[in-house]
């Protein structure tokens, strides 16, 4: 099924018979231009135009992101909206974990450890993760105003279960896919049968941030020693 | 002068201009390629010069942004700024970069968002509504992270550098523009020596504050100058201040019309060509200098031989021969000593020439054009002269008898005697045959007939010729200048008239009588008449009987022509017949009356009428050797019996030439033709020739008979010839009998027959018939 014209996925969308009104719908993403399937997408049942959904009746809804090896573990993290998610901090050393993102801007000052507090993302959206210390780290976090949602696996396979039939917008999100928001939706029917879909996604660059960009400093070092002895030239007014 | 002349250049002339054109040429071509070639290469080195130039200039720029682009970063990753861009808090951000831009150095700072839109500005709340102009600095900044570049802002150039703000993700950049200052232009020329301006295109310089390390007079000129605005990047050559720059012209990346010019004096580039190029026109002179000079000489030293060898020439054909061209070691010596031989050679050959042209090969003396020369010579000069011309009698039969060898030596030796006794300033010359002139200078009538004397005795000394002894004699003609003409032609023919009446009149020497020679012309006239009277049939046969003393009977008669001249009327076989002789015309003659007297016969013969008729011969017609054969077959055509012809022969020619005439008369005896002696008494004869003679009659000539008297001279001689005659058996006969006196005395002499107008006048054949039909009828014939 074609969604966005050029860079739109086809996607078989299987709904699977459950109990009663319940089933479980499964979502397998790949990439189009070599068939690969594609990771930590992801893949939520969006309300449909004129249809609320309820929101999980759990109360307490926690999640994690860890800081090892300078990295975020995950790199990527889907939450509900209402979510408390645990910063801890798994390094030898300290990290100022920070957002500016409109859905939740937030600083951690300086820390080590686990702080005692988690942070609340209670609005819809992409919250970027990042240190203030480590330029390069960088972090999602994928706030969704559903219960029904998951995370492709290495198979690129994300599986909802106990989904109530109805209407829905199927959405997927990763930060390399090449779309408005970095998103592609589709309008299903989810009627009491397992529902499998699969979309084939475009995939671009890394989003601009510290860690890609090209380190112009190795080249432009050698240039230095290369022409070193013109920059000794007395009288040379380079700014230092 | 040729039509050419007015274009002729000399030889000389010719050789230098075209030798000199040839260097010049050379020279010229050198001098162009050494020249372009040095100019070439400078320039060519200039330019590279300026295009290392360049890359040491754009490796500047490059460490100053990477310097730049350093600064910059740190700003961009300050925290609270990111906050502050994250935020979208502009008034914070403003003052951050206000603040962060002076820390740096920067001219102005911009914060633009990812979209390229100008956030944030130093340059004032207006500059933030607009798009970012550096776009391309942008998109750079996007491939590679960050980005630097010169561009203008304001009218002056700057070096901007774009740096990402990422709050991780990026968020926005920071651009920050730092002037290029005199310092950065400065650095340039220290490293390359090449000045650095930044100018715009398309607007006078001065408009700006221009950054330039050009000086401050050249920069003034830059400032005035409007530069086109297209086709200016690369290098070209810039007139600024009557100086000459290479440019190299690097647009700036904004696209912009400002440029970074890369300027060196191309004055100071070429200084080592113009060097050059003072050397070489120095030094190209110099040798065309030389050159012409050279060629100058080496053209003198070619054409003056030629040139003297042309006036040689000249003279040589002005028949000058005296004056040889001067002689030089080389080539063209040696072409002027083969001239040198060439003009002798021809000098002496021509000598000889005109020797031989004048003067005779033979004796060596003067020949007719060289004697009549001196003649007119003589004449010119006004002076006396007597022409002596002479010839040696009988010459001929020395030739014919002794052979021409005999001949020729007796000439020589007559030019000898003759040679050495004249004067010096006489002239002996050798006209021809055996006809010889002496020009007397200064003689007149006495002198001459003197040296005329002389000269016949020293000829008839004998002259001996291995065993020959001859002798000779000379009949000499005089004419006199002025007395006898003053034109060379007519003297020399009024010598050669007396010279004749002196052989005829066998006087040795005789001067010219004034008149002969209209008579002589006159002859010359009638002999070319003679030829034709000939055939016009003007000549005619008249008969004179010979009468027998004894009985009166006439049974002979004597053949005597004459001419009956149209003009002229009847002229006497004395006045024709030695002109006949002379011209050789007497042979016509003889043959036209041997016919005629024949035929005569014939028709006498025929109308039975029994006579002889006698003929005259002449000396010439002894000489003929066919004439006997000719007599007899003319009788046998006609059947005419040898007795009845009859042969009269002058004394002197008989003897003349005796052996030839002995011979021939000999011969037509034994045809049976009578031989008679004509003119007997006249001559010198000796009586032993007149033996030896085969003749039959002696006829004593009427000179004897005429005037014959009794006791008188005459009568002696008359009357011992005819005894003479009976004592040698001839029969003797008399002409001119025109008295009864001579008559009766020869009839007592016992004369044999007489002859003459007491019988008859010579009459013409009719006339001569009728007379002797009447004569026959007389009872008594020849009474007295």
């Amino acid at each position: 099924m074609r969604i966005f014209g050029d860079l739109t996925a086809i996607a078989v969308l299987c709904i699977a018979g459950g109990a009663a009104q319940a089933t479980t719908v499964g979502v397998t993403v790949t990439v189009e231009a070599d068939g690969k399937p594609l990771p930590s997408a992801v893949v939520a049942l969006r309300s449909a135009a004129g249809e609320a959904i309820a929101l999980s009746r759990r109360t307490a809804l926690t999640a994690v992101v860890d800081q090892r090896g300078k990295q975020f573990v995950p790199h990527i993290l889907a939450v509900e909206v209402g979510t408390a998610v645990y910063f801890p901090n798994s390094d030898n050393i300290r990290h100022d974990v920070y957002s500016f993102s409109p859905a939740k801007t937030f600083e951690l000052p300086l820390y080590a450890g686990t702080p005692a507090k988690p942070v609340l993302f209670d609005k819809a959206g992409v919250v970027v993760l990042g240190c203030n210390i480590h330029d390069w780290m960088l972090g999602f976090i994928d706030v969704v105003p559903t219960p029904y949602f998951a995370q492709t696996n290495s198979a690129g396979v994300a599986t909802i279960s106990d989904v109530p039939a109805g209407h829905y917008k199927v959405t997927i999100w990763a930060p390399r896919i090449v779309a408005p928001g970095h998103t592609i939706e589709e309008a299903v029917d989810v009627a009491g049968v397992r529902l499998t879909r699969h979309y084939a996604v475009v995939l671009g660059q890394e989003p601009a941030h510290m860690h890609h960009r090209p380190d112009p400093s190795g080249a432009l070092n050698r240039l230095k020693q290369k022409f070193g002895r013109f920059r000794q030239t007395p009288g040379s007014g380079l700014p230092r | 002068m040729s039509p050419r002349g007015l274009f002729k250049v000399s030889f000389r002339s010719r050789i230098a201009l075209l030798f000199i054109l040839l260097i010049a040429i050379v020279q010229g071509a050198a001098f162009f390629a050494v020249l372009v070639t040095v100019r070439h290469n400078i320039m060519a080195r200039a330019n590279e010069k300026l295009q290392s130039g360049a890359r040491v200039f754009q490796q500047l720029v490059d460490d100053r942004g990477a310097q730049l682009l350093q600064n910059v970063r740190i700003l961009a990753a300050d925290f609270g700024f990111k906050q502050a861009v994250a935020t979208g808090d502009t008034a914070t951000i403003a003052s951050a970069l206000s603040n962060h831009g002076a820390r740096v150095g920067a001219g102005v700072a911009m914060l633009v968002s990812l979209d390229g839109e100008v956030m944030a500005s130093t340059l004032g709340p207006g500059a933030a509504t607009r798009s970012f102009p550096y776009s391309q600095l942008l998109k750079r900044a996007e491939a590679r992270g960050d980005a630097a570049g010169l561009v203008s802002l304001g009218g002056r150039a700057f070096q901007l550098v774009v740096v990402p703000v990422y709050a991780p993700l990026r968020v926005a950049w920071v651009a920050m523009g730092f002037k290029l200052n005199k310092q950065f232009a400065q650095s340039l020329q220290d490293l390359t020596h090449l000045n650095l301006s930044f100018v715009t295109l398309g607007l006078p310089a001065g408009s700006m504050r221009p950054v330039s390390t050009l000086p401050p007079a050249v920069l003034k000129a830059l400032a005035a100058r409007t530069l086109p605005r297209k086709h200016i990047d690369g290098v070209h050559i810039i007139r600024l201040n009557d100086e000459d720059w290479l440019t190299l012209s690097v647009p700036l990346l904004d696209g912009g019309r400002m440029r970074a010019l890369l300027q060196t004096s191309s004055n100071a580039a070429l200084a080592p060509y113009r060097q050059v190029r003072v050397r070489l026109i120095a030094l190209s002179a110099g040798t065309l200098a030389l050159f012409i000079l050279g060629t100058i000489l080496l053209a003198r030293g070619v054409t003056r031989p030629v040139s003297e060898l042309v006036s040689a020439a000249k003279r040589l054909g002005q028949g000058d021969y005296s004056e040889p061209v001067p002689v030089s070691s080389d080539e063209l010596g040696q072409l002027a000593t083969a001239f040198n031989q060439m003009q002798t050679a021809i000098g002496e050959r021509e000598a000889r020439i005109a020797h031989q042209a004048y003067h005779d090969s033979l004796t060596d003396l003067p020949g007719r054009n060289l004697a009549a020369a001196r003649i007119g010579e003589t004449m010119k000069d006004g002076r006396r002269a007597a022409i002596l011309l002479m010839d040696i009698d009988r010459f001929k039969e020395i030739n014919d008898t002794l052979g021409h060898q005999i001949g020729d030596q007796t000439l020589k030796t007559v030019a000898e005697r003759l040679r050495h006794n004249v004067r010096d300033d006489d002239t002996v010359a050798r006209l021809g045959g055996d006809e010889f002139m002496v020009l007397l200078m200064g003689a007149d009538e006495a002198g001459a007939r003197k040296v005329a004397e002389d000269l016949s005795r020293y000829i008839a000394e004998p002259v001996r010729l291995g065993d020959v002894t001859l002798y000779l004699e000379l009949s000499v003609g005089i004419a006199l200048f002025p007395d006898h003409g003053n034109e060379v032609e007519a003297l020399m023919r009024r010598a050669d008239i007396a010279m004749y009446d002196a052989k005829r009149a066998r006087t040795g020497a005789m001067v010219y009588r004034p008149g002969r020679d209209e008579r002589h012309l006159e002859q010359l006239a009638l002999m070319s008449d003679f030829r034709r009277a000939v055939d016009e049939n003007e000549l005619r046969i008249h008969y004179q009987p010979k009468a027998r003393l004894t009985d009166g009977e006439v049974a002979e008669v004597e053949a005597l022509v004459r001419w009956e001249h149209p003009t002229r009327g009847e002229i006497q076989p004395d006045d024709f017949v030695p002109l006949a002789e002379q011209s050789g015309n007497i042979r016509w003659l003889t043959e036209w009356m041997l016919r005629s007297i024949v035929v005569q016969l014939r028709e006498w013969s025929d109308a039975g009428i029994d006579l002889a008729v006698a003929m005259n011969f002449s000396a010439f017609d002894l000489m003929d050797p066919a004439l006997a054969e000719h007599v007899e077959s003319l009788l046998k055509l006609h059947e005419v019996a040898p007795q009845r012809l009859m042969f009269e022969i002058t004394e002197t020619a008989a003897m003349r030439d005796a052996p030839t005439a002995v011979a021939l008369l000999r011969r037509l005896r034994r045809m049976g033709l009578r031989i008679a002696i004509d003119d007997f008494g006249t001559g010198y004869s000796s009586l032993s020739q007149l033996r030896r003679m085969p003749v039959d009659e002696l006829k004593i000539d009427k000179s004897l008979v005429l005037n014959l008297k009794p006791d008188s001279d005459d009568a002696a001689i008359v009357r011992s010839a005819i005894e003479l005659g009976h004592n040698m058996g001839l029969s003797v006969i008399a002409e001119g009998v025109e008295t009864p006196e001579s008559l009766a005395m020869l009839k007592q002499y016992h004369c044999d027959m007489a002859q003459g107008f007491l019988i008859s006048r010579p009459l013409p054949a009719e006339d001569f018939m009728n007379w002797f039909m009447q004569y026959r009828r007389r009872s008594t014939p020849l009474s007295t």
